[in-house]
């Protein structure tokens, strides 16, 4: 009786402390270190991770490679029988057939019951959005470790699980994609790009470099696609440094607004002239000759600031090295070793210096905004995240500068009035520049660029777009300047995204806007204003 | 005798309930482990739902549709006006009893 008992009570205890019989059952493919995702500015998904199945068969279970290829062939639709075959006698334990097996595919194979094929479960990268963006985000490889783009200069964080937002606006993204996309058809162009900033953060809203790329099948594309040219291309921007050189003049008070320059004769200096597209007669003051856009003119004003004055104030605006920007394809400047008097006076008008669009757009926002220097950034900054601003230019250096990059859209005289959306006040400046060929410049083969800041009165957007080796057309009278090819584009970009970024049309006749403005000045003999309605 | 059978006794009930209370807890830990995984297939599913859900809303392709089947384009400027330049409703005439006769005040 005792030793039933005793057994009982020691059975009972070592049932108790056995240890459970685990579950050998697995089904979650993604576990908590999963890839983090990319998201946008508002929190849309422009990368995420998600489960796949792959098809895989081991060849050592396969009897028959030749009947399991043609049962297997409908459901493989990337392979081809013989490189089926060929895969399924392959040495080895394991070869891949599909990737991303979808449920119907999966199902239908199950169905087929074929000896040495299987499936398993994985993960895989995928990027909804397609091309939008596609060379901010870049692309990971086989094994989920980033590539290209944000992928790679933030592989660390988004292999932690941790999300990485971005200052990239999708909505915005599409608009302005959709535009240059439409321009580069309308001209017959080999590519194009464009990007958005926020003034007031240096945030980059949109970026797109055309022609671009799907993320999700980067394999298949080529390498011109591949290239970023908004931050990886550096180019000589042509006349749309004529905003900096202006900026400059006015704050190192190498000029004042009443200056007038003779810009009838073209300069010829080391071999070398410097003509204006359309000639003009006589002597002009600093606000024609931005808007008019002289070669002569800037070239006469960058001798007046002086070469090391002119080179410091390029460093500063962050154009003598590379952007501290949070991607990988980050171009580094084409500086001239020798910043002879010859190459200030090329400076003044875009050549000789070759940068980056986001390097060019972010130092024009400091000229043409409210004067200060904000690197450009790629991530969402937070709500209370403190900016660092380096003041480079005055608020009246500032104040002229834009009112001068709304007279080239708003005055008849000025280069840009294609661009000018009624309502919002939209500034800017155009550039055309010759590419370089054989050491030398094609003259046929043109660059055209378009930067616009608005609303003039308070820059909080700016906007730049080059189209690259545009057609002229019979519409545009056989012109291929940024006049005609860009600046409608970014009339069309700023009438659709005004509303989403909550920009009102702005009423210039009132005090509070009109103060932000200089006086209406004169402009080939006649008084300018700056409205548009 | 009678205490070491009552010990045993003590012994096997103790050990039947810590047996029960073992297999009860073996139980929550199933359960526990099922909700776990049950979390994780629901996670994967919105990962992948939530994957559709932005390829389906992608604004390239609600501009299209948008403009496609319902002739939407983009909001004209003159359509937007501040708040401040919608009229007020006027309010009741009110007329101040020292004002010269004849003058109404009106208040907007």
């Amino acid at each position: 009786m005792l030793l039933i008992f005793t057994l009982i009570g020691a059975q009972s205890i070592a049932l108790a402390l056995s240890k459970p019989k685990t579950s050998n059952h697995s089904y979650a493919t993604i576990n908590d270190k999963a890839r983090g995702a990319i998201l946008d500015q508002k929190g849309r998904i422009l990368a995420s991770t998600v489960p796949v199945n792959i098809l895989y068969a081991d060849p050592k279970h396969i009897f028959n490679p030749e009947e399991v290829a043609s049962a297997l062939l409908p459901y493989v639709p990337k392979l081809d029988k013989p490189t089926l075959i060929k895969r399924l006698t392959k040495k080895g334990r394991f070869t891949e057939l599909d990737r991303k097996l979808t449920p119907k595919r999966h199902s239908a194979i199950l169905q087929l019951g074929l000896p040495g094929i299987y499936v398993k479960p994985a993960t895989i990268r995928i990027y909804p959005q397609g091309r939008e963006a596609a060379h901010i985000i870049g692309a990971v490889d086989r094994d989920n470790n980033g590539i290209a783009g944000i992928e790679k200069s933030q592989n660390e964080t988004l292999a932690s699980g941790e999300n990485v937002y971005l200052s990239i606006d999708t909505g915005l993204q599409t608009v302005l994609r959709e535009s240059l996309d439409t321009q580069i058809k309308t001209f017959e162009a080999l590519g194009g790009a464009a990007l958005i900033l926020d003034v007031k953060t240096g945030e980059i809203m949109a970026a797109t470099s055309l022609p671009d790329f799907d993320p999700n099948h980067i394999m298949t594309s080529t390498d011109t696609a591949r290239f970023n040219q908004v931050t990886k291309g550096v180019y000589e921007m042509g006349s749309i440094f004529k905003v900096l050189n202006t900026a400059i003049a006015l704050e190192t008070g190498a000029i004042d607004m009443q200056a007038t320059i003779d810009v009838s004769k073209p300069i010829r200096v080391a071999g070398q002239l410097i003509d204006d597209y359309h000639p003009i007669k006589g002597s002009i003051g600093l606000a024609e000759i931005l808007v008019r856009s002289s070669n002569i003119g800037s070239a006469h004003i960058s001798q007046l600031i002086g070469s090391e004055t002119q080179k410091n104030y390029m460093k500063q605006l962050g154009l003598l090295s590379a952007s501290p920007l949070e991607i990988v394809e980050n171009g580094v400047p084409l500086v001239p070793q020798n910043w002879s008097h010859i190459t200030t006076m090329t400076v003044s008008y875009g050549y000789g210096l070759s940068v980056s669009m986001v390097q060019a757009a972010a130092a024009i926002a400091a000229a043409g905004g409210d004067g200060h220097y904000i690197a450009p950034t790629l991530l969402r900054r937070n709500a209370n995240e403190p900016i660092e601003k380096l003041r480079i230019f005055s608020t009246e250096t500032s104040m002229a500068v834009r009112s001068m990059m709304r007279l080239v859209v708003s005055n008849k005289i000025g280069t840009g009035n294609f661009a000018d959306a009624p309502g919002y006040l939209v500034g800017g400046k155009t550039g055309t520049a010759e590419k370089v060929e054989n050491k030398g410049f094609n003259r046929k083969a043109n660059r055209v660029s378009f930067v616009a800041t608005f609303p003039a009165n308070d820059p909080a957007y700016l906007i730049m777009m080059m189209v690259d080796e545009p057609i002229g057309q019979k519409h545009s009278y056989n012109y291929a300047t940024a006049g005609w090819v860009v600046a409608p584009a970014i009339k069309e970009v700023v009438n659709q995204i005004a509303p989403i970024l909550g920009v009102h049309p702005v009423d210039i006749t009132k005090p509070e806007n009109s103060q932000n403005l200089l006086p209406p000045m004169m402009l080939d003999g006649k008084e300018s204003v700056y409205a548009s309605f | 005798m009678r205490f070491v059978l009552l010990s045993c006794l003590i012994v096997a009930v103790l050990g039947s309930g810590l047996y029960f209370a073992k297999l009860t807890v073996d139980e929550q830990y199933r359960t526990l482990k099922q909700l776990e995984l049950e979390i994780k297939s629901q996670t994967e599913h919105n990962y992948v739902l939530q994957a559709e859900w932005t390829f389906l809303t992608r604004p390239e392709r609600l501009l299209r549709l948008s403009h496609s089947l319902l002739g939407m384009n983009a909001i004209t400027p003159e359509r937007i006006l501040p708040i401040s330049s919608i009229p007020m409703r006027r309010s009741v005439t009110t007329s101040i009893p020292n004002a010269d006769a004849g003058v109404e005040n009106v208040a907007y």
